[in-house]
């Protein structure tokens, strides 16, 4: 066994390769606010121009295939660039990529072609529109209609939580929206007599289509989130994933990955971790009860990085999942839901002070991680709905079901 | 990064598992359960010509070098088959003097430690059961050539079958801490097993002014903490894996309990509330899997946070392993307690190792004082 990521001479060149080149491209005097939506415009545009170069680069999708905009790269060398990037620290800057994978696995030739480059390069952000007001956990009784008109699909009905950490809604208006400028991955029925799972079709939406209307949410953290509303809009048919009823399947590797089954690699930076320091410098530690309360949320932190080192490992080496991608998610979900309420109790009301309170421990990073924690418990499937999925691949549920096919595994069979 | 296992040590898991279902039967695991000494000599033999017992040693003492790892993987299924045995007991003495004997000592006990040929096991212990240096209290005066020694070692597993017994205590002068081999027929010895619900036989062992030769001092005196630290980590890390074993072999059973058990006219398992436990279960074994994996790779590697690493899996075994088994009660209902199903076996063992070589507070603990030390 090695639980570490050993590099060739070759691998660490290339990381030096990358050092330096990112010496060189990092946007400069870049503003880093605790919480992503509220950077400013002009962050966001530094954010974007560097997003470009990276893409140009091959490096914003290191690992995709070179002739749809990729590097191309092999895993290693995809770690090695997180790697350095994470340690740039910058506000986030990958959009929802979580169709990629969708496309790689059932889109034709032509439409890998037409929509991965732009996308891989950076030029356009990918917005996942799935959930609906009356579709959330029961996704597959989702309304939105898409009836076929010719050479086209219209689309009509309404999404909701649509965002990333990326996204940038300017509040004067300034700038145009960004959901506008993207690519809107989304499932519509398309087959209103056909059977739940069956009737339902994945399209790719150009953001700028006419007849689409966007509204910010105000949200506990992450006012990032919009509405979505489609009223009549058209697409052309060669934005249809896969078939015309087979858009809950290709959504299934779309959330495979969504729910942690190509796990995760690159620790991010960790509030928890700089309460610990804080802790450790300032004392608090020093105290049996608040002592096995740290010790308890580092080891949650611990575990999550170990499980979703295992799913990488079992993604880059093509092995077959089970429960795996969601037992990811809902320890990452429960561990940071069990964090905060560790931090909460050590750190007691000072948790709740935000970067404006002279007495916040960590310039009020706590504050945004008590709303974030709570946040982060639902997007990409519920703490229960994880649970469901678990219960199914573990061959218990009434519903037996296999993972979907990634890349990873598709990648397999083809070799 | 490669979280696999290298072909030899699929060749163990294969081995163990084979060795384990035609040796020990359910049945037999009962039947050692019920006994007084809780051991099976024929089986014991068995495995000491397996080369078990000494797997851990260098090839000078007969022993085969093998790597953690790899008696990880043996141990993680000796867990899961609830294999009885002083094989733990036996590399954790071995690892004591193999760190602080001198020649002498290591080529009069080693050998036949590898070949399973002598048992020995340590009394770390005493009455507060913890697993600190600092609780130890146990006296040993100098008397000419010899030491005496007084005091009482509590919840040590194998001294009842135990032919040498490596005692620590604190020599008068010498502020840390010392050991000590001695014959477990010395005058003034006595072996008493502890009776009660315990997964193992653990037995009280009071020393009343027992006599040993000062060549019976492994390592200097009061400069043997460090080799029993170390002993200690190391065992811990098995202990880790035999414990995942039973973590997994818990959950298999939950598993396929719920896929066969009818109730309402369906399989029990499509029962959220049943699932969750089945959850909770997964959470636990799979935690303590791979933080134990992790550390025994750093202990193989010769990490700097190695010590660390191996707390964390002790801290998450040790919780992990009677939270599988509660969970594993719950979906099980009557039939858990019912002493032939075998589920309650499990659980009086979890109970048992959650606090052997230190319980989750301890390692906790442990963890913090790491922590700052590096910070």
């Amino acid at each position: 066994m090695d639980f570490m990521y050993r590099y060739t001479p070759e691998q660490e060149e290339f990381r030096r390769e990358v050092r330096d080149w990112l010496a060189d491209n990092l946007p400069t005097d870049i503003n880093r606010p605790l919480e992503s939506s509220h950077v400013d415009a002009h962050t966001w545009e530094q954010i974007r121009q560097f997003r470009l170069r990276l893409g140009e680069k091959g490096w914003l999708h290191p690992t995709f295939p070179k002739e749809y905009g990729g590097g191309g790269l092999s895993t290693e060398e995809g770690v090695v660039i997180r790697e350095e990037l994470e340690k740039a620290d910058l506000p986030p800057f990958y959009d929802n990529s979580l169709d990629l994978p969708a496309i790689l696995v059932w889109g034709t030739e032509e439409q890998k072609r037409e929509i991965l480059e732009p996308r891989l390069r950076g030029e356009k952000l990918g917005w996942q529109l799935f959930t609906e007001p009356g579709a959330g956990s029961d996704l597959a009784s989702l309304q939105m209609r898409a009836v076929r008109d010719g050479d086209d699909w219209v689309l009509t009905g309404q999404k909701v939580f649509v965002g990333g950490d990326a996204g940038y809604a300017d509040p004067d208006n300034k700038v145009p929206d960004d959901v506008q400028m993207g690519e809107l991955f989304t499932l519509a029925v398309t087959d209103p007599d056909a059977p739940r799972h069956r009737n339902m079709g994945y399209f790719m939406v150009p953001g700028d289509t006419p007849g689409i209307t966007v509204q910010t949410l105000d949200l506990l953290v992450g006012q990032g989130k919009r509405h979505v509303f489609m009223d009549n809009v058209r697409v052309p048919a060669s934005r249809l994933i896969g078939g015309e009823t087979q858009g809950w399947q290709v959504a299934q590797t779309t959330l495979e990955i969504e729910h942690g089954g190509g796990g995760e690699v690159v620790p991010r930076n960790s509030t928890f971790k700089k309460f610990l320091s804080h802790c450790i410098e300032s004392g608090l530690d020093r105290d049996d009860h608040n002592e096995q309360l740290l010790m308890k949320a580092y080891i949650d932190n611990e575990v999550q990085r170990l499980l979703g080192a295992r799913n990488h490992w079992m993604y880059s080496t093509h092995q077959e999942m089970s429960f795996h991608g969601s037992h990811l998610s809902l320890w990452r979900r429960e561990a940071g839901l069990r964090t905060a309420d560790v931090i909460r109790e050590v750190g007691g009301l000072k948790a709740m002070l935000d970067f404006e309170d002279s007495m916040a421990p960590i310039d009020g990073e706590l504050e945004v991680h008590q709303r974030a924690s709570l946040t982060a418990a639902h997007p990409g499937g519920a703490i229960e709905i994880q649970k469901v999925i678990i219960a199914r691949r573990l061959g218990v549920s009434r519903t037996r079901e296999r993972a979907a096919p990634t890349p990873s595994t598709t990648a397999a069979t083809r070799s | 990064m490669d979280l696999s296992l290298s072909q030899e040590q699929t060749m163990i898991k294969n081995s163990a598992q084979e060795f384990l279902r035609q040796e020990l039967p359910k049945e037999r695991v009962d039947e050692l359960f019920r006994s007084e000494t809780g051991h099976d000599p024929e089986l014991w033999k068995k495995m000491g010509s397996l080369g078990w017992a000494g797997m851990s040693l260098p090839a000078e003492y007969g022993g085969q070098s093998s790597d953690f790892t790899t008696m990880g993987v043996l141990f993680e299924e000796l867990g899961a088959a609830l294999c009885p045995s002083p094989l733990l007991s036996s590399v954790l003495a071995a690892q004591v003097v193999l760190g602080a004997g001198d020649d002498r000592q290591k080529s009069q006990l080693l050998p036949s430690i590898a070949r399973g040929d002598i048992i020995a096991a340590v009394a770390f212990t005493e009455d507060s059961g913890s697993w600190d240096p600092d609780s130890i209290t146990l006296t040993a005066t100098r008397q000419g050539d010899s030491f005496v020694l007084n005091g009482t070692k509590a919840f040590v597993p194998d001294a009842h079958l135990a032919d040498y017994l490596l005692v620590s205590g604190r020599a008068y002068g010498s502020p840390g801490l010392s050991v000590f081999l001695v014959d477990r027929t010395a005058p003034g010895l006595i072996v008493r097993p502890h009776t009660g619900w315990l997964g193992d036989v653990m037995c009280e062992v009071t020393l009343d002014g027992v006599r040993v030769p000062a060549s019976a001092v492994v390592g200097e005196p009061g400069g043997a903490g460090g080799a029993l630290e170390s002993a200690i980590d190391r065992a811990t890390a098995l202990l880790c894996a035999y414990m995942a074993g039973g973590c997994r072999r818990v959950l298999e059973i939950s598993i396929e309990y719920s896929q066969n058990r009818i109730q309402f006219g369906v399989p029990i398992g499509n029962f959220q509330r049943v699932q969750d436990h089945l959850i909770e279960a997964l959470n636990s074994e799979q935690s303590t899997r791979w933080t134990t994996y992790e550390a025994l790779w750093k202990l193989d590697g010769g990490a700097s946070d190695a010590q660390f690493a191996i707390s964390m899996a002790k801290a998450v075994a040790s919780d992990a392993y009677f939270t599988a088994c509660e969970a594993a009660h719950h979906v099980h209902g009557g039939i858990g307690v019912d002493m032939n199903y075998g589920l309650a076996y499990y659980t009086q063992k979890s109970r048992t190792l959650q606090h052997y070589l230190g319980d989750a507070v301890h390692h906790r603990k442990r963890m913090a004082a790491l922590l700052r030390e590096a910070a």
